[in-house]
């Protein structure tokens, strides 16, 4: 499955780049509208200092985790992304009567290598980041940034299949559920304790990205030591549990619309 | 010859003014957006060593407005027909009646503009303006002066928007390269306009630079006479006398980039 995933991958890099100026163009255009992001949380801080005591140096480090973490479940799962178009379209049915996986099969129809212009920039100012802060060049806190982003990127993969599963039932994309891509995606930029305790809680107990957000964070900077804060990431992977659950019901439901 | 025009505005009007629950839906989106970003500045605002001369109550009130004309000032969720119709070809069936294509455009566009920010702005502003939310909520402009020009400030940079989204439609129509062309627009105009943050939040220098264009003159000008932040009432009348400067530009501009495509045209599809 694996040899099948890169040859998939492999298709999809060639065909993307047959039209190699486009390919370029998009990538750039990529760059350029997260370099607007980077540039707006620079803005803030140079004109308001810190926030709740966190200074800049430390925010970004948030920024970058959510940003990069989001461009790699963008690029790899987009077929969950545009869910709503395979199921229209038809293709849902063919995929059915292939002897492979479903999830795998939807995931692997499309890769999106346009969105690595947002990953190259983040991979930019990690780096710019690290070699700033000399601090964060420990092996516990480097492994701590490494939970993050791939906390991130699991608490992502399954919101994206719970938006996917929500296809089967309603056919179409709802724009309700950007409040839960998007959205976090731009609530996570900065630590989560700034937007009040209320909102801290939420996204502890329902959508637990202050997991792979604040806690972790309140780690790296050195305002809390427990080591649990460490590995509190990982712990997203049980969301994968319903989700897949809710997935699997999603499937059985479903009904045929295309031709 | 205006009546034709008018009757495209109503087509595309009528047609955008269908999508009632999926509108609905979308102002639950934007409010929690809403809410999620005035929670961001007003941290920033009350927590941090640095000030701004906005109060919390006009940066609340500018968010909303923001959210609740999201349809009228975003370019990228127009009705992609006109998109498609140069993808396809279908182009060609435009051109072979006798009226002029950019003003179809124009009011298609600004028709399905309205329609959509219509069925948002109205239920969002609504539940923004409750008591509940304190210094959060949106608030009621009482000046008349401030009122009226806050009116026609927005009612022209709506005429400005569809007027930048005519040269966005040009441009792809003489390059044929949909998605970069659009998504570069967009950034600029997201992010020079002030909806990625207010204006401002940036720094003394860029927004010096920023008065030569005419994102500045665009919803930064309307939203802020609504919220009181401008209350000059000189350099509000300059503003808008700008903002009329710049909106004749866009228009030549898209006129312009048409003809000069319209001496060759070539037609995708078949």
């Amino acid at each position: 499955m694996v040899r099948l995933y890169f040859k998939y991958l492999g298709m999809m890099i060639k065909s993307q780049l047959e039209y190699r100026k486009t390919f370029l163009l998009l990538v750039c255009s990529q760059m350029l509208s997260s370099f607007t992001c980077l540039a707006a949380i620079f803005f803030m801080f140079d004109k308001f200092g810190n926030i709740n005591g966190y200074k800049f140096e430390e925010v970004i480090i948030c920024f970058i985790v959510s940003f990069f973490a989001f461009s790699i479940v963008e690029c790899l799962f987009r077929g969950l992304d545009k869910f709503e178009d395979i199921i229209s379209d038809g293709t849902f049915d063919r995929i059915l009567t292939r002897p492979r996986p479903i999830l795998f099969q939807v995931v692997s129809s499309k890769i999106e290598i346009s969105k690595i212009g947002r990953m190259l920039l983040s991979i930019v100012a990690l780096i710019a980041v690290l070699a700033n802060q000399p601090q964060l060049l420990q092996w516990d806190k480097l492994l701590t940034i490494f939970n993050m982003i791939l906390g991130t990127c699991i608490l992502y993969s399954s919101i994206f299949i719970v938006r996917a599963g929500i296809c089967f039932y309603t056919t179409q994309g709802l724009e309700i559920m950007n409040i839960f891509t998007d959205g976090v995606r731009d609530l996570t930029q900065y630590p989560l304790d700034i937007y009040g305790e209320t909102i801290k809680k939420i996204f502890t107990f329902v959508i637990p990205a202050a997991l792979v957000n604040y806690y972790p964070f309140v780690y790296l900077i050195g305002r809390d030591t427990n080591i649990i804060n460490m590995f509190c990431p990982l712990f997203v992977v049980i969301l994968l549990i319903p989700s897949l659950i809710f997935w699997k019901i999603g499937v059985r439901k479903y009904r045929s619309v295309g031709s | 010859m205006l009546k034709t025009n008018l009757a495209f505005f109503k087509l595309e009007f009528n047609q955008a003014i269908q999508y009632r629950a999926s509108a609905l839906v979308g102002v639950l989106t934007q409010i929690a957006w809403g809410l999620m970003y005035i929670f961001l500045y007003s941290s920033f605002m009350n927590n941090s060593v640095g000030s701004t001369d906005m109060t919390i109550e006009q940066m609340s009130t500018y968010i909303w407005l923001q959210q609740g004309f999201l349809m009228l000032i975003n370019i990228w969720r127009i009705d992609p027909k006109i998109f498609s119709d140069i993808k396809t070809g279908n182009v060609s069936m435009q051109l072979v009646r006798p009226i002029k294509l950019y003003k179809m455009w124009y009011y298609s566009v600004l028709g399905n503009k309205v329609a959509r920010t219509l069925l948002r702005c109205i239920p969002l502003l609504i539940f923004a303006s409750l008591p509940f939310l304190g210094q959060m909520r949106f608030m009621f402009q009482t000046d008349p002066f401030l009122l009226t020009t806050s009116i026609v400030s927005l009612v022209l940079t709506c005429l400005m928007n569809v007027a930048y989204t005519l040269i966005v439609i040009d441009l792809v129509f003489i390059t044929h390269d949909e998605t970069t062309i659009r998504q570069v627009f967009n950034i600029i105009l997201q992010f020079l306009s002030g909806l990625i943050i207010p204006l401002q939040f940036m720094p003394e220098w860029l927004l010096s630079i920023l008065k030569f264009t005419p994102f500045y003159y665009s919803t930064n000008l309307s939203f802020n006479i609504y919220s009181g932040y401008y209350n000059d009432p000189k350099e509000i009348l300059i503003g808008i006398g700008i903002q009329l400067l710049w909106l004749i530009g866009f228009l030549v501009l898209g006129n312009v980039l048409l003809k000069t495509k319209m001496k060759r045209v070539t037609v995708l599809g078949g």
